[in-house]
């Protein structure tokens, strides 16, 4: 007749153990996962940066072209003449020649 | 330097506070008790050894987490019996994946074979565990071997009491099937 439960009660007393270096494996992977974490917030706080910056730039450029004061001429080195005094002087030109011609 | 001696709360509080090189205090207090915990659920030597870094490397990560309602062993023995559960399962997925059911079912067959007749009884043991599923494997270590109660043993696997019980029972009997089986060869 098998006695199962004391056979398993005896298992208790005979527990195998972990090779000797198992403490310098865990402590050398936990130092690993620290250098590794530190590693990854630092590129973050880098990219985070460079992000938040980015944003910045971009809210003052929306800020700008929505007040009208930004547009793609100036942006070219065009501002100084806006879209209607090329006309304009397109037509100047226009009268000119039918004054000489 | 802290004393070995020091309680657990003592060293986490200064693993916490950047003394980190004192978890291996921690890690020599508690490693027989993972080891023993990862062998019964993991049979293969290296495998059991992965589980048991990964139980305390988990620990290390959620020292902040751990708000001392239950003692720091069971606490490790939860991590280790869930982390030897989720292991298991890798492991059962890698198989099928790569050997039809027949294959599988031959390696048992070889394993049985290769069983000596003059089997200590710890060794019969361990082959009647490791014919039960993960889970049921799992209630048998906590609640059989380790001696952990109904309720800690439900606690620790996240399972009904009811559950636990009703596990156990299917275990023990399948695992007395699995002896007799043996024995009765043996004969």
């Amino acid at each position: 007749m098998i006695d199962l439960e004391k056979m398993l009660h005896a298992q208790k007393q005979h527990s195998e153990v972990f090779s000797e270096n198992f403490t310098e494996g865990v402590m050398a992977k936990i130092r690993a996962l620290g250098n590794q974490e530190f590693r990854i917030i630092s590129l973050w706080q880098h990219r985070v940066w460079k992000v938040a910056a980015a944003c910045f730039v971009g809210c003052l450029i929306s800020l700008y072209a929505l007040d009208g004061t930004l547009s793609v001429d100036s942006v070219l080195g065009l501002s100084e003449y806006s879209d209607i005094e090329i006309s304009q002087s397109y037509n100047t030109y226009s009268a000119w020649d039918l004054e000489l011609n | 330097m802290a004393n070995p001696n020091h309680s657990d709360k003592e060293l986490i509080d200064r693993i916490l506070n950047g003394e980190q090189e004192l978890f291996a205090h921690i890690v020599n207090r508690y490693q027989d008790r993972v080891a023993a915990i990862c062998f019964k659920m993991v049979k293969d030597k290296n495998t059991a050894e992965e589980v048991g870094q990964e139980t305390f490397i988990r620990l290390f990560k959620s020292l902040e987490q751990y708000n001392f309602n239950s003692t720091l062993s069971t606490y490790i023995t939860r991590i280790a019996i869930n982390l030897s559960l989720n292991k298991l399962v890798s492991i059962k997925r890698r198989r099928n994946r790569f050997y039809e059911q027949e294959d599988h079912h031959n390696a048992f067959e070889s394993q049985e074979t290769s069983v000596s007749k003059k089997m200590e009884i710890n060794e019969l043991v361990q082959i009647a565990l490791q014919h039960l599923k993960p889970e049921s494997r799992s209630v048998v270590v906590l609640r059989m071997i380790e001696g952990y109660s109904v309720k800690e043993t439900s606690s620790m696997l996240g399972i009904a009491e009811g559950t636990v019980m009703s596990k156990l029972n299917r275990a023990m009997k399948k695992m007395k099937e699995t002896l007799n089986k043996y024995t009765l060869k043996d004969d």
